[in-house]
């Protein structure tokens, strides 16, 4: 029974061992090609750029000169709150070496609401979906914490005082033992100088959802005279009246002829046989005179008076 | 030579090369861990994917057609109407919203461009054609033009709402070239995803 237990161990400790070696030679590869050719890894928190990049992709992107950028690239630029925007261009605006970038967010109705303005911008050069979530979760707690425990058991794996082996005697016991300590620093050495300008970017894909007001009209007027009224006087003279409002002029016109300006409001005709008559507001404002539109109409007929 | 590739290969395979290289996933890991903290003013532990809904609404709707609280037929130099929207965060994400104003000039008498505005928040007082907003100022003055005016932004929690007073004013000192002028006043609001 033990003896299986140990025979699990070691086989748990080998494939562990050998996994972890090849893993680790594509960090370190990945890692270098990174920095040589300035590739910087993008973690896709939201899913705006969805269907073309997804939730929980990994993105690497490539620094670019503003020049270079074109409508429909996929740029990451810094937001104004030192987060990370990665959306598609919908415009380039240059200003000499600068450009102005709109953006928008393939799942989006809208353009974002701020426009970026960059030197540079990381392109996205193509995307893995899902793996996004690996990274995210092994720089969480969880994974932090258990990245940890490997690290350590690897680190006991170097450390460990060699054993001597009857069944197959080393040619040279000190060679595997110089062989790792190289390797241990020729990795943390590649680490240092590779891994460390590189830094996995968490990226807002960011939504935007613009909702529009509309139905506001305004127009700029001086209300007509309110509740124009037209009855008969004496004789055959009609009254014209008005709501009158404090401030404004009012100026009647009798059959086409305009009246003296009044504050007063109403007006009375001479005794005539007909004709038309309306009466319109003025008012001045910082100077300038503002003019209402005509009140209602009226014809009036040997006193008798009716809308026109 | 054979009998040195082969203890070259014993050495790469033996336990502690294969660690030494393994520690290569450890350091990458590592060092790109440092991204969650790389930002001094938030503290981030691991990464938060969204697989929300992001929807800002206004008054309860995702285009409002027919806010109509705020015209004015006879608008002269001194009036002003006010009217109050409730913004809402109707997904389940923190969003960030901010208001942008835009005003028609169809008729080329720049009565949109003599318009003021203010954002408060508070609620509308007075009567028409003489109403004003209260509360604190979020976003304009005396002088801010209506193409001008956008609100800075402001976050809502989800299913969060906030009553926002938007005024708009002919100031005194227009010109009387406005006369007969007429504008359609269009307000949007837009909501952006706040992961940070």
């Amino acid at each position: 029974m033990t003896l299986r237990l140990e025979r699990v161990v070691w086989w748990a400790r080998q494939g562990l061992l050998t996994g972890g070696a090849v893993l680790g030679a594509v960090c370190i590869l990945a890692a270098i090609a990174a920095a040589a050719f300035g590739l910087r890894p993008l973690v896709f928190l939201s899913g705006s750029m969805s269907p073309a990049i997804e939730t929980g992709a990994l993105g690497i992107a490539h620094e670019v000169p503003a020049s270079s950028l074109e409508p429909g690239d996929v740029v990451s630029v810094p937001t104004e709150g030192g987060e990370r925007v990665t959306h598609r261009i919908v415009s380039v605006a240059m200003d000499g070496d600068e450009a102005e970038l709109t953006l928008r967010g393939d799942a989006n109705a809208t353009a974002d609401a701020d426009t970026y303005r960059v030197a540079h911008a990381d392109r996205v050069l193509f995307d893995v979906p899902l793996v996004g979530y690996v990274v995210g979760w092994m720089v969480g707690p969880v994974g932090l914490f258990l990245l940890g425990l490997y690290a350590a058991f690897l680190l006991s794996v170097i450390l460990k005082q060699p054993t001597q082996r009857a069944s197959a005697p080393d040619p040279d016991p000190t060679a595997g033992h110089v062989t790792a300590t190289a390797l241990t620093l020729v990795v943390l050495a590649a680490a240092v100088y590779a891994v460390m300008p590189v830094r996995v970017s968490p990226t807002l894909a960011a939504f935007t959802d613009p909702v529009a007001v509309s139905g506001t009209q305004l127009t700029a007027a001086l209300p007509a005279p309110a509740n124009p009224l037209c009855v008969k006087g004496n004789g055959q003279r009609v009254t014209l009246s008005w709501d009158v409002v404090t401030g404004v002029t009012y100026r009647v016109y009798d059959d086409g002829v305009a009246t003296a300006p009044t504050a007063a409001g109403t007006y009375t005709t001479a005794n005539r046989d007909f004709g038309q008559l309306w009466v319109v507001a003025t008012r001045t404002f910082s100077g300038q005179q503002w003019t209402s539109a005509d009140s209602t109409h009226f014809t009036y007929d040997r006193a008798v008076c009716r809308a026109a | 030579m054979s009998r040195k590739l082969a203890g070259a290969f014993r050495h790469l395979a033996s336990a502690r090369a294969r660690a030494a290289l393994s520690l290569g996933v450890v350091l990458a890991v590592g060092s790109t861990g440092t991204f969650a903290y790389w930002t001094d003013d938030v503290t981030v532990s691991g990464t938060a994917f969204t697989a929300g809904t992001l929807d800002l609404q206004v008054n309860d709707l995702n285009t409002v057609s027919a806010y109509t609280t705020l015209n004015l037929a006879t608008m002269v130099p001194g009036n002003s109407m006010a009217g109050t929207l409730v913004i809402k965060n109707n997904g389940n994400v923190p969003l960030k919203y901010t208001g942008a104003t835009a005003a028609s000039n169809t008729d080329g008498k720049n009565l949109a461009g003599n318009l003021t505005a203010r954002v408060t928040l508070g609620s509308a007082g007075g009567t028409s054609p003489a109403m004003t907003c209260g509360g604190t100022l979020v976003a304009g003055g005396a002088t801010t033009t209506i193409g001008t005016l956008t609100t800075p932004k402001r976050q809502l929690a989800p299913n969060a709402t906030e009553t926002i007073c938007v005024e708009v004013t002919l100031p005194a000192g227009a010109p009387s070239t406005v006369q007969a002028g007429k504008t359609d006043v269009t307000f949007t609001f837009t909501g952006t995803s706040d992961l940070s």
